[in-house]
């Protein structure tokens, strides 16, 4: 019963705090907003038992990716661009439209997927240590071995992007 | 009522549905595309 | 029921205001301590030998006008010192000042928590920390607050990867995130984490000094570089926040440098039974008394170091502290395995 008050309480805010993040007018508040976002996902990780992935969250979401936003965002100063209602080629009427839709969609699969019985299946039968980290690591390095490096290697690619870009501005 | 599994997908889909809606606002809300 | 509530409640109370009073008295001990490094004697009128020096600061600051810029983001201006402070105090939740201990027949654990993945809490907390100092620097809207706000978080987040990077070699070497078993595995290996990985301290400690913008690396404050930095256009209260900040986060990392490499709440020698006269000392003392050695040294150095130039400052975090780390985390791994 509580962990549905809470649920529902840290939903509520999450939603809430991303129709902010979209609709402010103002950039940093806009930012600001999603750090809060984030913040309140971690909280959502906790109640999932899963304290290292909320802890993480914050690290690298909150407190790597947003701040390099915010360097963006408060260096360059980016032009507005023109508001909903003043602008012929916005199409806000048919943008509204489409997303109801893939709401609609999306509403119809999850409910058609919760009437039949849920499939449960269990990965990794043989966790010998518990302790979400040792999870985490265990699958990172038995099942999801080849998507890991992969990943590492793409992460090495975008950083010598980033160097030689920046190298042939000096 | 219990929390199951489908409560979070439905907040997913309703946070990926904000998203969209960002994306044809401005060209800087692209990150909240993002948010999970 | 007692338990769940009231115990933790009464370690936080405890906890908050030991804190706060630690911090104010650390003002005063900077300015004895640096006084004493210059041959001076420091706040001498105001109490006996000037103990009572910051509760006279701490009347001032409350009492001065509040001025905040016409032009300025009413609400991140404010929000900022409070993103500031709160950081450095949460992290106390995880930090171990002793075992469980048997107090008034009960027995309770001299911290507030135990969470699994203690250390990661901590860095994660810090890079939050990062957003007060960028806040304050863009809600001023002024030209120095910002450059200087700018410089100084990327300062920070540089010297966050170095750390991070010490820290894993610590949790290579004992096994563990939580903070708790950081320290048993100190007293299980019979030997502190400073002599087993002195690289990982030496780069923590400077690290540290970075990540809480002391000297010699407190360019973005420093009066005589760019007008104050980026806690120019604050007064009163919200600056005695940011200062109050900054010194809660001194004790913090102190603190942590105690519990991963000095055996936190340990008697020197734990094991060696013709010691054992000094079991009367209370744990926590210990803590106290070495975090207490950290921080004489924080102000030591503050006392004698020159100031690092932004770029040199920027050289060093990233040529030479990130590749030392790498080099002691893999030469750390190398030697787990061959051990094992």
């Amino acid at each position: 019963m509580a962990h549905a008050i809470a649920f529902y309480t840290l939903a509520a805010f999450i939603l809430g705090f991303a129709i902010l993040v979209v609709t402010t007018k103002d950039t940093v508040h806009s930012v600001l907003f999603l750090v809060l976002d984030f913040l309140f996902v971690a909280a959502l990780y906790v109640m999932l038992n899963a304290p290292f992935l909320a802890v993480i969250q914050v690290l690298v979401y909150a407190g790597g990716i947003v701040v390099l936003y915010l360097f963006v965002v408060m260096l360059v100063n980016l032009k507005r661009p023109p508001e909903a209602h003043s602008d012929p080629h916005r199409m806000t009427k048919f943008g509204f439209g489409l997303a109801g839709a893939v709401l609609i969609e999306l509403g119809a699969i999850v409910v058609s997927g919760y009437m039949k019985a849920p499939a449960v299946t269990s990965p990794a039968q043989n966790l010998p240590v518990t302790g979400n980290t040792e999870q985490v690591g265990w699958m990172l390095y038995t099942s999801y071995l080849i998507p890991f490096e992969i990943a590492s290697m793409l992460l090495l690619v975008a950083m010598i992007g980033a160097i030689v870009l920046a190298k042939r501005e000096l | 009522m219990p929390i199951t599994p489908t409560h979070y997908m439905l907040l997913s889909a309703a946070l990926f549905i904000i998203g969209v809606i960002g994306v044809m606002v401005r060209r800087n809300i692209i990150i909240i595309f993002m948010s999970i | 029921m007692v338990d769940t509530f009231v115990i933790p409640l009464l370690k936080i109370l405890v906890v908050l205001n030991a804190t706060l009073v630690g911090v104010t008295y650390m003002v005063l001990l900077e300015r004895k301590v640096i006084a004493w490094a210059q041959s001076r004697l420091g706040p001498m009128r105001v109490g006996p030998y000037g103990v009572l020096q910051p509760i006279a600061d701490a009347i001032k600051l409350m009492l001065k006008e509040d001025i905040t810029p016409t032009k300025a983001d009413k609400w991140v201006f404010t929000a900022a010192p409070i993103i500031s402070m709160v950081p450095a105090l949460i992290v106390y939740a995880v930090i171990p000042f002793g075992p469980t201990v048997n107090l008034f027949g009960r027995q309770v654990s001299l911290y507030i928590t135990d969470i699994n993945v203690g250390l990661l809490y901590i860095v994660s907390v810090a890079s939050v920390g990062v957003y007060g100092i960028i806040l304050a620097g863009y809600a001023s809207n002024s030209k120095f607050p910002l450059l200087a706000s700018l410089r100084a978080s990327a300062q920070l987040i540089s010297y966050e990867v170095a750390v991070t990077l010490t820290l894993v070699s610590v949790i290579l070497v004992s096994g563990t995130l939580s903070m708790v078993g950081i320290v048993n595995a100190q007293y299980n290996a019979n030997v502190w984490f400073a002599f087993v990985q002195p690289v990982a301290f030496v780069i923590f400690f400077i690290g540290g000094l970075a990540e809480t913008n002391r000297a010699p690396f407190d360019l973005p404050e420093a009066e005589q570089e760019l007008t104050g930095g980026f806690h120019t256009e604050y007064s009163g209260m919200r600056f005695a926040l940011f200062f109050l900040a900054e010194y809660a986060n001194m004790i913090v990392v102190s603190s942590v440098a105690t519990t991963l490499f000095f055996g936190g709440w340990l008697r020197p020698f734990p094991h060696v039974a013709a010691l054992n006269f000094l079991n009367f000392i209370p744990s926590w003392t210990w803590f106290l008394v070495k975090s207490f050695v950290f921080l004489y040294i924080f102000i030591w150095v503050r006392a004698t170091l020159p100031r690092y130039r932004y770029d040199q400052l920027m050289r060093l975090g990233w040529k030479v502290l990130i590749p030392v780390a790498i080099l002691n985390l893999v030469v750390t791994g190398i030697v787990k395995v061959m051990l094992l």
